[in-house]
């Protein structure tokens, strides 16, 4: 099924390079939305007292465009190129999981659409800016049904870059062909490397962030809109994955940039160690900076002067990375194609957002800044001029790759002199506006802002309409343009050995790399063997089931069940064409250093452990939050005799008042249980891997029943705690308690699904001795829900 | 490791893991103050996590390459929790 529109293979597809395609056209589409509402928020500010907006509607515009710039666009467009070029520059035939790389865009672009969606429903849309900054984003102050749909967007991104990061990681480790040691890496791999490392760590909190918030907005919890959480608890758990998504958006723009400069220079990349490790640097250091968009809130002056110090610090790595670019110019044979312009326009950019951000460092500074047009400026040339300008250029560097054919040079370049002078104009002007709000919809007269914004306007205008003609482009060459053959522009790196197009599996021989050439083996036998090509409608429906849940929540109940019905259904073709193997085949890569004696699968699964840890750490994070900023918290160590209390219930402690406490049996029964569950899983993998299929069915149902009797236990005591009044809405206690132990239950029932799915497959002689990954990797997301509950149940039950 | 050795390996930690729960319950019983309970508690939650870790999950068979993964983030977090707990203990200990 290779025909170009076939619309069953678009919908249905798992390779990676279609994917690739995919995300690169709906992150266009969405590009085009979100620039069509920056050019009419322009318009708006274009000079004073203008009213072609109410405050709510310029609000609505303003956070979606910034949202979906930043989520949507930026980094989707990244991994565009990533889905696309990752596989092929390590020598691999595929992702690892390529079924789950088709959720993964399916997600991102659903969740896209339920964002755009939800500015055009009754109430209009989310109308809190980017950050959605809490008690703001609460129902108190922001009712409207969009901010909650918006919400559940963003979520549902979260869950398909999670679902990425696992995939990407897993491909970068054990898919890389022989001899492609991390030293011969190519850079824009490392670049994505270090991005989906990055995201691991910083998307979990935005999750955790955001579960609250819907917990606020749906089931009527008081986290944010309470003195013990409030708007502190939000900022922290925003700018923790806030400022890391900066560099989550620049490492694959530098990693492009490392490619496409030293191919248009003619010469290899200067100091690629140092740069290696300023980006090592750099990741770490993004996650000590996040309390500098804090330095007006009540931090201590201690406290803000270690993030202003680290914040000082993450220049340095960028310096070296900007320097060693620039290195890498010096003595080359430097060649001004349309790829190169954009990679030089984007180091101009980054150099001057690069520069400015250094001012927002201080303390001092920042209290002036904060809040006004000169950060709207800075953040511009940082996220918006530095990537987009870096990913133009690797849309012209690697369209040729993509499509077969050359791109018309000269409209290239009249593309990038132009957008290069448009861009300058938005923003430029904007550090001169240093003392004007940016969250204000019009200005009066009297301000003196109006001339600035007269050229950020028009500045605005020649930068977006510009663009039509970079569409013109590629819609004229990929009709009439030159063949592009193998290697247009002499590049070193794998994609440039094989055909453009290149074929559906990439390689038809697997690659080696010996010292500094690269060898395909002639003669003998492929060491990857041919494999059908797959598609799959499971990862589409799983979506649309989805998305149908999310809205059915937020709007509609009855539409949620119909989309839990969908998500079932799919999850049992899912695993059906699990047990007929159909992607058996794309399995195993090779596995290199330091990651050959493990499977793609397991560490596939440690990867999303690690994720899921950090998502239940942030949820507990918070619990620890609010009840540190109660002025008391009820707890088993308050009671005198806690022996006559050990099954909870309302107790009267003198000085204190009536509190309620958790049933202790009832929590250490339901501990016993899970642990217990946790030892009858370990036995199942045991005997499958002595070949005893009997034992497997035992212990496997035995587990099913243990996991089914803690959520019977839990089931029984959340009945009782209501009739006693202990309900979600009756205080921060009561809600921290339904949310995490729910989302802890929400896990146990997800390890449930599988394990039934498990059960079936084993009776139907689905395991052996030699292939059991499905009871391995099912095992160690049912222990991680074990160890998780170690925690909470001392958390909740017993302190 | 022979199947027995294994099976009994890990009837051995559920023994530990329900011995360390009663444990968990008891110290609440014990004359100490609520900082060395919840210190004691937390550390004992810790123990059992990185037994299950370590010995169901096999992490202790497995390459250090995997290890870093849950080992760093498990780290962090009993360290977190501590340092948050003792942020959180002034209002904990109201009597």
């Amino acid at each position: 099924m290779s025909e170009t529109f076939s619309l069953r293979r678009w919908l249905t597809t798992t390779n990676h390079k279609d994917v690739g395609i995919l995300y690169l056209v709906t992150s266009f589409y969405f590009m085009f939305f979100a620039g069509f509402l920056a050019m009419n928020f322009r318009v708006q500010l274009f000079s004073p007292n203008q009213s072609l907006f109410t405050a709510s509607a310029y609000n609505q515009v303003v956070t979606t465009h910034g949202l979906m710039m930043i989520l949507w666009v930026l980094s989707p467009m990244g991994f565009a190129f990533a889905n696309y070029i990752v596989p092929i520059q390590i020598g691999a035939k595929d992702m690892a999981f390529p079924r789950l790389n088709a959720l993964s865009y399916w997600f991102y672009l659903f969740s896209g659409l339920l964002l755009v969606s939800s500015f055009f429903l009754p109430g209009g849309g989310a109308d809190v800016g980017w950050t959605a900054y809490a008690p703001l984003s609460t129902t108190k102050y922001t009712p409207q049904v969009g901010m909650t749909v918006a919400a559940m967007a963003l979520i549902m991104l979260v869950a398909s870059i999670t679902v990425s990061t696992v995939n990407f990681i897993t491909t970068i480790a054990r898919e890389r062909a022989r001899g492609m040691t991390w030293s011969k890496m190519p850079l824009f791999t490392w670049g994505i490397l270090y991005t989906v490392i990055m995201m691991l760590f910083a998307f979990p909190p935005l999750g955790a962030g955001l579960l609250i918030l819907l917990s606020d907005r749906i089931l009527g919890t008081m986290f944010f809109t309470s003195n013990a959480g409030g708007a502190l608890l939000w900022e922290n758990f925003f700018w923790f994955f806030g400022h890391p998504e900066v560099y989550i958006l620049l490492a694959p723009a530098l990693g492009i940039l490392f490619e496409i400069i030293p191919a248009f220079s003619r010469r290899p990349i200067y100091g690629r160690k140092f740069i290696l490790g300023a980006f090592a640097l750099a990741s770490i250091i993004s996650f000590l900076v996040w309390g500098h968009h804090m330095f007006a809130t009540t931090e201590t002056a201690l406290v803000k002067k270690i993030f202003s110090a680290t914040s000082v610090a993450i220049s340095l790595p960028f310096e070296i990375v900007t320097i060693y670019l620039i290195a890498t110019l010096l003595r080359g044979s430097i060649r001004l194609s349309t790829p190169m312009l954009f990679g030089l326009g984007a180091i101009y950019m980054f150099i001057i957002g690069g520069i400015t951000g250094v001012f927002n460092a201080s303390i001092a500074l920042d209290y002036q800044f904060r809040g006004s047009y000169w950060v709207v400026g800075h953040f511009h040339f940082v996220m918006g001029g530095t990537v987009i300008f870096a990913l133009l250029g690797a849309l012209y560097y690697w369209f040729p790759k993509m499509t077969g054919r050359m791109y018309n040079e000269k409209l290239g370049k009249i593309h990038f002199f132009i957008s290069a002078i448009g861009f300058t104009m938005i923003y430029f002007p904007m550090f001169f506006l240093f003392d004007m709000p940016r969250r204000i919809f019009t200005y009066p007269a009297t301000a003196g802002w109006d001339f600035m914004n007269h050229i950020a306007t028009i500045g605005g205008f020649i930068f977006g309409s510009i663009q039509l003609l970079l569409l013109a482009n590629i819609l004229l060459s990929l009709r009439r343009g030159p063949p592009a053959g193998f290697n247009p522009w002499g590049g070193w790196t794998l994609e440039w050995l094989i055909p453009s197009p290149p074929p559906a599996q990439d390689f038809e021989v697997s690659p080696k790399i010996e010292r500094e050439e690269i060898v395909f083996p002639k003669g003998g036998s492929t060491e990857w063997e041919d494999v059908e090509e797959s598609y799959t409608p499971w990862p589409l429906t799983i979506t649309i089931g989805t998305t149908l849940g999310l809205l059915g929540v937020a709007m509609f109940l009855p539409l949620a069940i119909l989309g839990l019905a969908v998500v079932l259904a799919s999850l049992v073709g899912w695993f059906r064409d699990d047990f007929r193997g159909k992607f058996a085949a794309k399995a195993e890569g090779m596995g290199m250093w330091p990651f050959e004696k493990i499977s793609h699968e397991k560490l596939g699964m440690w990867v999303f452990i690690t994720a899921e840890m950090m998502l239940f750490s942030m949820v507990v994070s918070g619990y620890i939050y609010v009840r540190s900023n109660s002025a008391v918290w009820p707890s088993p160590l308050l009671v005198t005799n806690i022996l006559a209390h050990l099954q909870g219930g309302i107790i009267n402690v003198p000085g204190v008042g009536e509190i309620a406490i958790h049933n202790i049996v009832l929590g250490t029964v339901n501990t016993l249980v899970l642990v217990t569950s946790s030892l009858t899983m370990a036995l199942a993998l045991n005997a499958i891997k002595n070949g005893n299929v009997r034992g497997l069915k035992i212990w496997l149902l035995a587990t099913l029943a243990l996991g089914v009797t803690f959520m019977v236990i839990k089931g029984y005591e959340w009945a009782g705690l209501y009739s006693e009044g202990f309900t979600i809405t009756s205080g921060l206690p009561a809600a921290s308690y339904y949310l995490t132990v729910g989302l802890h239950g929400a896990h146990v029932i997800a390890g449930l699904i599988a394990i039934a799915f498990l059960i079936t497959k084993a009776y139907k002689n689905g395991f052996t001795k030699e292939s059991y990954t499905g009871i391995e990797n099912t095992g160690l997301y049912w222990h991680m829900v074990d160890v998780i509950w170690l925690f909470l149940f001392p958390l909740f039950y017993l302190l | 490791m022979y199947d027995m050795d294994r099976t009994k390996l890990y009837v051995y930690v559920w023994g530990i893991l329900v011995a360390f729960t009663i444990i968990e319950v008891i110290t609440l019983l014990a004359p100490l103050t609520h900082t060395v309970i919840i210190a004691a508690v937390i550390t004992v939650a810790s123990v059992k996590a990185i037994a299950v870790v370590s010995i169901y999950q096999h992490l202790k068979d497995e390459p250090n390459s995997v290890k870093m993964f849950p080992l760093t983030l498990l780290i962090l977090l009993i360290v977190f929790l501590l340092l948050a707990l003792l942020i959180a203990m002034p209002n904990m200990m109201v009597q």
